[in-house]
């Protein structure tokens, strides 16, 4: 019989960021010090709407930092993750991996 | 084991990475900056500067490599801003520590250093040293695309063996061979880079302005 620790470890799991957009969104953002909403789009392949309403949920939560500005006359938006949301990314891929290695081995058929 | 979550970021990390060398941008500044190495040496040995220069000569040459990678770092950024930017979107990769700039003049230093090193150790055997300098540079190609994914760096890597042992092979002389064989591998880059950046531009149209917004 398995055992309640991965259970409980599953259950630990961030889940703001274990949604599939979302996790691709933060992932992306913690490679690279800021991006704007058009490198997101082109990267993530969401509808402007879907990534415009998971930035929201990820600034709720003070794991993003967006940024209105401007660049020359072009206004921008700049997102960036902040340091909450650095430690949030980075303890989810921990519990994640945690999780895979508890896990007993499956045989291939 | 399979594991799609930690494979997918995994994936999204590199594919994020590459994004850095998908316009063909760098390419060109790093092609660039090798030519202006080949011209280094296509005027040393036009002035003969190895006779008149003596053991300087090596010192010249690194301050040239130093200043050469160091100019790119302008030019990238500026083709970035024109070119890039605009179609797939603004982004400031994370800088490492030590700085960027630090790291430039370290590897312009690195590879003057194993150029020169090189070049003392097959002093009076011709134009060996050239095959080996190819050997260095193909490897840190072959490096960048495993490293990155970028299966065009192998190509440009392989071709680049070939043009080291070419140079070494039919060209007399070694810094006539170190000419020809950075102006041929300069040349490879830009071109490699060049095409990549038009088809870039072809698959990537300009966003309109005020579009890119949410």
């Amino acid at each position: 019989m398995m055992s309640e620790e991965p259970i409980r470890r599953v259950a630990g799991l961030d889940r703001l960021i274990h949604e599939p957009a979302r996790m691709a969104i933060v992932t992306i953002l913690s490679t690279v010090e800021k991006a704007d909403f058009l490198f997101l789009l082109h990267h993530t392949g969401l509808t402007r709407g879907n990534l415009s309403a998971h930035l929201t949920r990820l600034e709720s939560a003070g794991y993003i930092r967006v940024e209105k500005t401007y660049r020359g006359k072009v206004p921008q938006t700049l997102i960036s993750l902040t340091e909450e949301g650095r430690t949030a990314f980075e303890t989810y891929c921990r519990q994640l991996k945690a999780f895979v290695n508890s896990l007993p081995e499956q045989k291939n058929e | 084991m399979n594991n799609p979550p930690e494979r997918e970021i995994r994936q999204i990390i590199r594919k994020t990475q590459r994004e850095w060398y998908a316009d063909g941008i760098w390419e060109m500044g790093f092609g660039g900056a090798i030519l202006l190495i080949a011209l280094f040496y296509w005027v040393s040995e036009w002035l003969n500067l190895a006779q008149r220069l003596g053991m300087g000569l090596p010192v010249v040459q690194l301050f040239f490599f130093v200043a050469a990678f160091l100019g790119t770092r302008w030019f990238i950024a500026a083709l970035k801003e024109r070119v890039a930017f605009p179609r797939t979107g603004y982004v400031v990769f994370r800088r490492p520590q030590p700085r960027l700039w630090w790291r430039r003049i370290a590897l312009g230093f690195g590879v003057g250093m194993a150029v020169g090193g090189l070049q003392v150790i097959f002093a009076g055997e011709g134009s060996k040293s050239v095959a080996w300098v190819g050997l260095v540079f193909a490897l840190v190609m072959v490096f960048l695309s495993l490293r990155f994914g970028v299966g065009r760096f192998f190509l440009v890597g392989l071709a680049t063996f070939g043009l080291g042992m070419g140079a070494a092979v039919f060209i007399h002389g070694e810094w006539a061979g170190m000419a020809a064989f950075f102006t041929a591998f300069g040349a490879i880059n830009l071109v490699s880079g060049l095409v990549t950046m038009f088809r870039f531009i072809r698959r990537y149209p300009v966003v309109p302005e005020g579009q890119e917004e949410e």
